[in-house]
């Protein structure tokens, strides 16, 4: 049994008809790194929120072979940790303030932090290194550094599945390696689960271990990224690209054929004079 | 630690504070002494009048600014963490305009019908406005949801109906432009013991109670969906601020009308001061929000003696340059 099974999940927004996710199968095992792709709109958050019970979907979803929807909010968020897009509070903190939000699960009902939440929140800084910011306010940092310390509040949640929503989507290089190289690392080490939806292909085929594709709603591919194919990438994303193999690391990466006025048709293997350039 | 000096200087400045709201017992149409003021507080034996005037006039009515003030402070602190909107008010879900109508309509029955009425006032102003807000909750309400842009649109429209209502009692049914003014402007006059027990009671029951929820307010703030990523029920907490913050407003008006700006400014202040973290910024809110509304009162009382001005002018006199200053700073640091 794995630790997330999700079975025929179905879900339309309110108002419309169009399904956002389409009968949906798949299960991520204990210690697994997920990585889910698909072109926007393809159902990737929705598939997050719908994993973290926020919508009201239709079928099934287990963690723990457990119903989500049967969890107190209190028990997921122990056991869940989730890293959205962006993390902007209304009112401006201390960078310690808000990673101390991931002892709220934790804390009791006056919300007193014991010795050990201490601990815990200071862990985390360190754990991602970024002590020096404990006592900086949120507003005054950069998009990257904020990012830092929103994934620090979730460590400090200590989930044992962690759901990546394109958490890393506008962060620079830099910034994208330092954290799911620290979220890969601390989580295989802890042999804990990670699901993390990618705008970067590239970035989702360097960190895990198995890829789900979406396409309007379906899950279109399952599979480790070496199996995936440029005709696979053209029928969802319709770019045209070229799949090398990374000449340090061997890993598989997309690149685009953007170069001039010319772009690659994988469905005929040569290259043509795009028209509508 | 930062944190801990933060709570820390709040508690030194707490005692200064409480002096300072003593002294304004020392101002109005008569001044006394502050030496016989803590003669007549510890009770020593001053003259008659002046131990009425402190007694029975002065100190309910400081005491019900201190109640009032930290009562819609900490109101508007809550709303503005659960709406995530900087411009939230306690008045912002029509309790206000619903009590103004209650209070103007007993007053027009009172003509009518009956002149005992006048005694109800406070019962129909609180009913009123409870049964605003109700209407405004279940305009907004989505099903099992209470979306937080539908409840302040819901909130204007039900501000606006109740703001006809007391227009059209004004005009066809009563004329008496000082009590209008004391419901729309608001007023700590003529504050008895009895208002102070009940407004003073509510206002510490609420200040711990939005300060022990500090932490899920905290969450709040970073949008519903991170809030109850981290564990907090986000619907049942903002039914929860909604019953809790339109009882305290109520309570509010009922006893001193419709003053402006403090559920405003005062959480701004408070958060400018002591930081967002509303553990802090909530007991924080309540004592700047009372002691503002104090000195308010006195300026107020004072400064066009023997005649009043409505307080909800000088809080709002006071109030807009500290408010337009913040919300430039605001807009310099964003």
């Amino acid at each position: 049994m794995c630790e997330i099974e999700v079975r025929d999940l179905n879900y339309s927004y309110f108002g419309t008809l169009r399904k956002a996710l389409d009968a949906v199968n798949f299960s991520v095992c204990k210690g697994e790194f997920v990585g889910i792709i698909g072109p926007n709109g393809s159902g990737k958050t929705t598939l997050v929120k719908s994993l973290t019970s926020i919508l009201s979907y239709k079928g099934k979803v287990n963690i723990m072979e457990k119903e989500v929807r049967r969890y107190s909010k209190r028990e997921f968020a122990r056991l869940v940790g989730v890293v959205a897009q962006e993390f902007l509070p209304a009112y401006d903190m201390k960078a310690r303030e808000i990673v101390e939000m991931g002892r709220i699960p934790h804390t009791g009902l006056m919300g007193q932090m014991s010795r050990e939440d201490e601990e815990k929140v200071d862990e985390a800084f360190e754990c991602l290194g970024i002590p020096h910011l404990k006592d900086r306010m949120f507003y005054s940092m950069s998009g990257g550094e904020r990012q830092m310390v929103y994934v620090a509040k979730v460590f400090a949640q200590e989930p044992q599945i962690l759901l990546l929503d394109e958490a890393t989507s506008h962060l620079d290089i830099g910034h994208v390696e330092i954290l799911l190289k620290k979220i890969r690392i601390i989580f295989k080490k802890e042999k804990k689960t990670v699901v993390a939806t990618f705008h970067d292909i590239n970035q989702a085929f360097a960190f895990s271990d198995r890829i789900i594709v979406m396409k309007d709603g379906k899950v279109v591919a399952d599979v480790i990224p070496e199996m995936l194919t440029e005709k696979l990438i053209y029928e969802v994303y319709k770019a045209h690209c070229t799949i090398v193999h990374h000449p340090k690391t061997n890993k598989i990466n997309v690149l685009m054929d953007l170069e001039d006025e010319r772009s690659f048709d994988p469905l005929r293997n040569t290259l043509i004079r795009s028209k509508s350039f | 630690m930062v944190k801990i000096s933060k709570g820390r200087a709040f508690l030194i400045a707490l005692p200064f504070l409480a002096i300072f709201a003593l002294l304004n017992l020392a101002f109005g149409s008569v001044y006394i002494p502050i030496t016989d003021i803590f003669k007549a507080l510890v009770g020593l034996k001053v003259s008659n009048t002046q131990s009425i005037i402190i007694l029975q006039l002065r100190l309910p009515r400081i005491l019900l600014g201190l109640g009032v003030g930290a009562a819609l402070s900490v109101t508007g602190n809550s709303f503005q963490a659960m709406m995530k909107n900087p411009l939230a008010d306690p008045y912002i879900l029509g309790v206000s305009a619903g009590a103004a109508f209650g209070a103007i309509l007993a007053n027009v029955l009172a003509q009518m019908y009956d002149p005992n009425l006048v005694f109800y006032t406070w019962i129909f102003a609180f009913a009123s406005g409870i049964l605003a807000a109700m209407i405004t909750y279940l305009v907004a309400k989505k099903g099992r949801k209470l979306p937080v842009t539908e409840l302040i649109l819901s909130g204007v429209i039900v501000n606006l109906m109740f703001g006809a209502g007391v227009t059209f009692l004004i005009v066809y049914g009563w004329r008496n432009v000082q009590l209008t003014s004391f419901w729309l402007l608001g007023s700590l006059a003529g504050s008895g013991w009895n208002s102070v027990i009940f407004v003073g009671m509510t206002a510490v029951a609420m200040t711990l109670f939005f300060t022990i929820i500090g932490k899920y307010l905290n969450a709040m703030i970073a949008g519903e969906e991170e809030a109850s990523y981290v564990g907090v029920k986000v619907e049942r907490l903002k039914i929860i601020i909604f019953i809790v913050g339109t009882f305290t407003t109520a309570v509010a008006v009922s006893a001193s009308g419709i003053i402006g700006f403090v559920g405003l400014i005062i959480p701004h202040i408070a958060r400018m001061l002591f930081g967002a973290d509303h553990r802090i910024s909530m007991p924080a809110s309540a004592v700047l929000g009372g002691v503002f509304l104090v000195v308010c009162d006195t300026i107020a009382r004072t400064a066009f003696s023997p005649s009043e001005m409505p307080i909800g002018t000088i809080t709002a006199l006071i109030g807009s340059p500290i408010f337009i200053y913040i919300l430039r700073r605001r807009a310099k640091i964003v």
